[in-house]
């Protein structure tokens, strides 16, 4: 398996706050890796690098070779946190405004897939309830054939059943031989579709490992995380 | 899975879905300007026919009357809804969460601003010509049929007496400068307008971004006047239309006295004009490239 991702030595400050601290790091190709770590660890900066929102940083950071930018956003699908479709679209426009920017965007697959989603063509972005933003947000995702995905807390604030309704989305959408880098704090109900761990603490790679180095013990990856970062909450 | 796949140029259809995201509101005044200038040319027809003054054709030209006011108010409002917009699309799409979809499409900061500004521009110089247009057309009209005056064509007669041009092609080509210059400073306000916007969304000035790009704005607008009128202070750049009928172009001292019949032009602060825009351009796109922080 080639490297999909290579960060060496990468850097990110905010002022005085340094959070990303020198992290490097190489990705494999094909693989689903589990992006964990506490909050203001540097995940959500590392995936705006990644994705070519953030570009005044200092290190080397390469997807498939190239650095983020044009190339790089052309084969890298990300689904990130926040709602970010124009309010007065109606879903069909959401649909149709990616099938013009994304050349590897299945519009038919789409189609298919709103109705499946019971997700009104017609309706506006503005009167759909968080739920349904997240499922048109998810379906645009997962309708590319892309060859990188970086989901940014997925199931972030959403019940244990659409949790699962979209883990089954992203595992049946996903081409075959994609990577994908997924940041999420609900580490117990995914952590079985991880091919391998990557884990962040203050701003540097704390593990970075197969799924089955890490549990070969019998540990869980959840039990991991709390060993590692419990020393965080102790007192 | 195969390799990396390199990206079409998709600045069309950052193109084509500005202009779909701007015309859905920006177009409503422009149909409803068509339609106020439709009653009013049904009730300028029938003022102008030898048709019996009945109520009913009274209440047409009266509502014709009213359409010619409205016309030209809905014109002006253009103006504003036109500028609210440049300002309200640039923010929303870019720097709010949209942020995170329009900077992660395949495409550079170049090309994201730059068909920002041809699509507003376009916008703006639109709601200039039809707000110049209206008003002049109107005008011009009210001065034949309803002041009553003889036919006249104002613009001319507004030109001939005002700026004591001697031709119609000398006029012709004042009505091109003028038109220039207008292209070039709506240029420039809008560059001011979005790099004002943009530098104000980096982590400094982000908390109170909508006070910054206010103060970001005038400072650099007033240094941009101040830099349009620099030149000038040494040289002027003139384009001369000469009582013979030639063109020519020089430099000439600010002091310098033109003959009479000719009409000259200074390209100075339109020169001026276009290269602070060019700056501003690539300053803004580095901003957003670099600097800019989307939350």
């Amino acid at each position: 398996m080639s490297e999909i991702i290579t960060v060496k030595n990468l850097k990110k400050s905010y002022g005085t706050n340094q959070v990303l601290n020198g992290i490097s790091f190489s990705l494999k190709e094909g693989q689903i890796i589990g992006l964990l770590g506490p909050n203001g660890c540097g995940k959500t900066s590392l995936i705006k690098i990644l994705t070519g929102l953030i570009n005044d940083y200092s290190g080397e950071v390469l997807i498939d070779g190239q650095k983020p930018g044009k190339t790089s956003k052309a084969n890298v699908a990300f689904l990130p946190e926040k709602t970010y479709l124009p309010t007065w679209m109606v879903a069909d426009d959401a649909v149709n405004y990616i099938a013009d920017f994304y050349d590897d965007f299945d519009k038919a697959k789409a189609m298919h897939m709103m109705d499946v989603f019971q997700l009104d063509h017609k309706q506006k972005v503005k009167t759909m309830s968080k739920g349904q933003q997240e499922k048109l947000q998810l379906l645009l995702v997962m309708c590319r054939n892309a060859r990188i995905y970086i989901l940014d807390e997925p199931m972030g604030g959403v019940d244990p059943a659409a949790r699962d309704f979209i883990l089954e989305t992203i595992l049946k959408n996903r081409p075959e031989g994609s990577t994908i880098l997924m940041s999420t704090h609900l580490i117990q109900d995914v952590e079985e579709i991880f091919d391998s761990i990557l884990m962040i603490r203050q701003g540097q790679v704390r593990i970075q490992d197969s799924v089955e180095n890490l549990t070969k013990d019998g540990k869980t990856i959840n039990d991991l995380f709390k060993e590692v970062f419990s020393v965080d909450w102790n007192f | 899975m195969t390799g990396i796949s390199k990206p079409k140029n998709k600045f069309g259809m950052l193109l084509k879905n500005d202009f779909l995201a701007s015309a859905r509101v920006i177009s409503l005044f422009y149909i409803f300007e068509v339609l106020v200038l439709a009653v009013f040319a049904i009730g300028a027809a029938v003022n102008r026919s030898d048709m019996e003054h009945t109520e009913f054709v009274s209440k047409i030209i009266t509502a014709s009357n009213v359409a010619l006011v409205l016309a030209i108010l809905v014109a002006f409002l253009l103006i504003f809804v036109t500028f609210f917009f440049v300002v309200y699309d640039f923010n929303k799409s870019l720097f709010s969460p949209q942020g995170y979809l329009s900077f992660t499409l395949p495409v550079s900061s170049n090309q994201l601003l730059g068909s920002k500004m041809i699509v507003y521009g376009g916008w703006m110089l639109l709601s200039y010509a039809v707000f110049f247009l209206t008003t002049m057309s109107l005008v011009s009209y009210g001065e034949k049929y309803v002041i009553g005056e003889e036919k006249v064509d104002t613009l001319e007669m507004m030109l001939v007496n005002f700026l004591d041009f001697p031709s119609k092609s000398q006029i012709f080509a004042y009505g091109a400068y003028f038109a220039v210059q207008v292209f070039a400073l709506l240029l420039t306000f809008v560059t001011i307008v979005y790099f004002s916007i943009s530098l104000s969304h980096i982590r400094v000035f982000q908390k109170h971004s909508m006070v910054f790009a206010v103060i970001i704005f005038f400072i650099v607008a007033a240094f941009a006047t101040w830099l349009s009128m620099k030149p000038s202070e040494f040289f002027r750049l003139i384009l001369q239309f000469k009582s013979d009928g030639s063109v020519g172009l020089g430099l000439v001292k600010p002091s310098y006295v033109f003959a009479k019949g000719t009409v000259a032009f200074d390209l100075n602060a339109i020169i001026m004009s276009l290269l602070e825009s060019i700056g501003l351009f690539f300053a803004t796109s580095h901003v957003m490239h670099k600097r800019v922080n989307i939350k």
